[in-house]
């Protein structure tokens, strides 16, 4: 069995604070989350931002303030579960995806030891789903992989829904791991710029539910899916940028589709030297095969921050925004590029109003790389 | 789902076993597990001069690895499509204590960050032996396991990779998680097609040990 599967419902909550429609106008808006830091502000480390979830964001949901990932994995599950018209949840299961979890039982006095499979069931217990609980934790590639578990159960026929929830929060362990690679940027991060010096982290949670059935699709389908390893260090990207560009041609070759009929793609874009600079390259050459320049490309994390494992799905709920907008957004913090030209990334919005096909592409620690393809 | 089992290697609190026919417990080695590089030369006359600043579950997993003889199994062309899919319970919980504790000193160790991260160990695994398929770290329960096995099941059905390199991996220095220190580990590489030594087939959720079959192949 291989059936469609389609997207029913979205949730996130960002730096931009709850909700798709706050991030989707946020970012095609030109505005930045990544702010002054204010809930991470103790932490030493050699950057001045963040793009946390504002304050009150998560104040209504009853838990300790401990428990981030958590309780934005929760708003932004109800938020998916609204849109998808409330299924059933007895009849469905949870794929959680994300780097740490709850880290609260390492970082201080909580309980929770970084453990995806325990957050997943806590938000699994919280909305009476059915189904097994699955979890993973792929780097920052995580919600890119989760999406693509999911379509898989789908695609086989186990199960008609799951919702794919990705969650993770700034705290010390991850601002001053980052720091201490020398990978952040002192301010808001730029993507693909000549003069860009790292990445800027953001606090994230974003949920996606996924059907067997088209009449529940909100109009859009996950029609490709696919992973690779770049096999050539284990934190730093293969310069010919192989892995990603293995990954996203497989995903384009599972969805049935050539490259030429990809119209936007939605990148990884960190903003570290050496990412951007790999990742234009391999998605660059991929596209050379054939064609001057890739489709019109975005990248968002100078905006939302790096989401760590939920990136992966507000990523792909933003570049689903797109294809539904008909309009790419600018690259915050691009003036000039000195990646591979082939690579068409820019500063200012594009409208696409005939796009029906989007390319995500995400990477991790681990050589870790995951691709899909979303379709209008 | 069926697959073909084309090799395993288990590293546990006994020894390392594997279906290339090495079979040396940890007394026989003189070392706790998962040993040093001079295990590495000594069970498999192999140097790796990196193995002493990887992980605990990075080592573990080359062990299982290389008792399953997965570097001469395949072809080129056969790694490049090969998936990685491998649970775990306890994560990297030491190095997440080792990282915590060095956010105290004067430098952090950064480079134990990376592998806070669990598919940092199974990068590990593709870049030895250059697997160039998926790679995907499952979180499980102590009282569900076999979701790794599922998920590759699952690639394997739907032609997503023609091999799965799959398993298990837990290690620990320090008791945690109510588990007791030490590093257990297994992998088998499965086919879609093909002979192997054994068929492998779907794992029931009920089954409190379905790596069982694939343990036994070692012994």
């Amino acid at each position: 069995m291989n059936r469609p599967v389609y997207v029913s419902g979205r949730g996130a909550v960002s730096g931009y604070g709850r909700g798709v429609a706050a991030l989707v106008e946020g970012v095609f808006s030109g505005v930045t989350a990544v702010l002054p830091r204010r809930r991470t502000a103790a932490f030493r480390v050699a950057t001045d931002v963040c793009a946390e979830f504002p304050p009150g964001t998560l104040s209504d949901v009853e838990l300790p303030e401990r428990d981030l990932p958590l309780r934005a994995s929760l708003l932004a599950t109800e938020e998916a579960l609204e849109e998808a018209g409330r299924p059933d949840t007895a009849e469905m299961g949870v794929v959680l995806a994300t780097t740490k979890g709850d880290m609260s039982g390492i970082c201080g006095s909580g309980a929770g030891f970084g453990s995806p499979i325990r957050l997943g069931v806590m938000v699994a217990d919280a909305f009476g789903f059915g189904m097994q609980t699955t979890a993973l934790s792929c780097a920052c590639a995580s919600g890119v992989i989760g999406i693509a578990s999911a379509a898989r159960r789908i695609a086989a026929g186990e199960c008609d829904r799951l919702v794919v929830v990705a969650a993770d929060a700034v705290n010390e362990f991850i601002l001053r791991g980052f720091g201490g690679l020398g990978a952040l940027d002192t301010g808001p991060c730029r993507p693909f710029d000549a003069a860009r010096r790292g990445v800027s982290l953001g606090d994230g949670a974003g949920a996606i539910v996924l059907s067997a059935h088209e009449r529940e699709s909100v109009g859009l389908q996950v029609r490709g899916y696919a992973g690779a390893n770049d096999a050539c260090h284990v934190t730093g990207p293969d310069y010919d940028g192989r892995g990603i560009a293995l990954a996203a041609r497989r995903a384009v070759e599972r969805a049935g589709l050539e490259l030429r009929d990809i119209d936007l793609l939605h990148l990884h874009a960190t903003g570290t030297r050496a990412n951007d600079q790999s990742e234009s390259v391999g998605i660059g050459s991929l596209w050379g095969s054939y064609a001057e320049r890739t489709p019109p490309a975005f990248g968002t994390k100078g905006q939302t921050g790096h989401t760590l494992g939920a990136a992966g799905v507000i990523e792909s709920i933003l570049a689903m925004a797109a294809l539904e907008r008909g309009e790419v957004p600018g690259n915050y913090g691009l003036e000039r590029s000195d990646c591979d030209p082939r690579l068409d990334v820019a500063p200012h919005a594009r409208t696409l109003p005939q796009a029906r096909h989007a390319l995500k592409v995400a990477s991790g620690f681990g050589g870790v790389q995951g691709a899909l393809v979303f379709s209008a | 789902m069926v697959a073909q089992v084309l090799a395993v290697g288990l590293v546990d609190r006994d020894g390392v076993y594997g279906t290339t026919g090495v079979s040396v417990t940890w007394e026989q080695l003189a070392t706790d597990p998962p040993g040093t590089a001079k295990t590495l030369k000594a069970v498999f006359d192999r140097t790796d001069p990196t193995f002493r600043r990887i992980d605990l579950p990075a080592k573990t997993l080359v062990l299982a690895a290389e008792a399953a003889g997965v570097g001469g199994l395949l072809t080129d062309e056969q790694r490049a499509a090969t998936t990685i899919c491998v649970e775990t319970e306890v994560g990297s919980i030491t190095t997440d204590v080792d990282f915590q504790e060095s956010l105290n000193e004067e430098v952090v160790q950064a480079g134990l960050f990376p592998y806070s991260l669990t598919s940092t160990c199974l990068g590990e695994l593709a870049l030895r032996y250059g697997l160039r398929g998926a790679t995907i770290s499952v979180s499980v329960l102590p009282d569900g396991p076999g979701e790794g096995l599922r998920e590759s099941l699952r690639i394997l059905a739907a032609g997503e990779a023609p091999f799965v390199l799959t398993g298990y991996v837990d290690a620990l220095r320090d008791p945690a998680e109510g588990r007791e220190p030490g590093a257990c580990g297994l992998l088998a590489l499965l086919a879609q097609h093909g002979e192997g030594l054994a068929p492998f087939s779907w794992p029931s959720a009920a089954d409190s040990d379905p790596f069982r079959p694939l343990r036994q192949l070692c012994h």
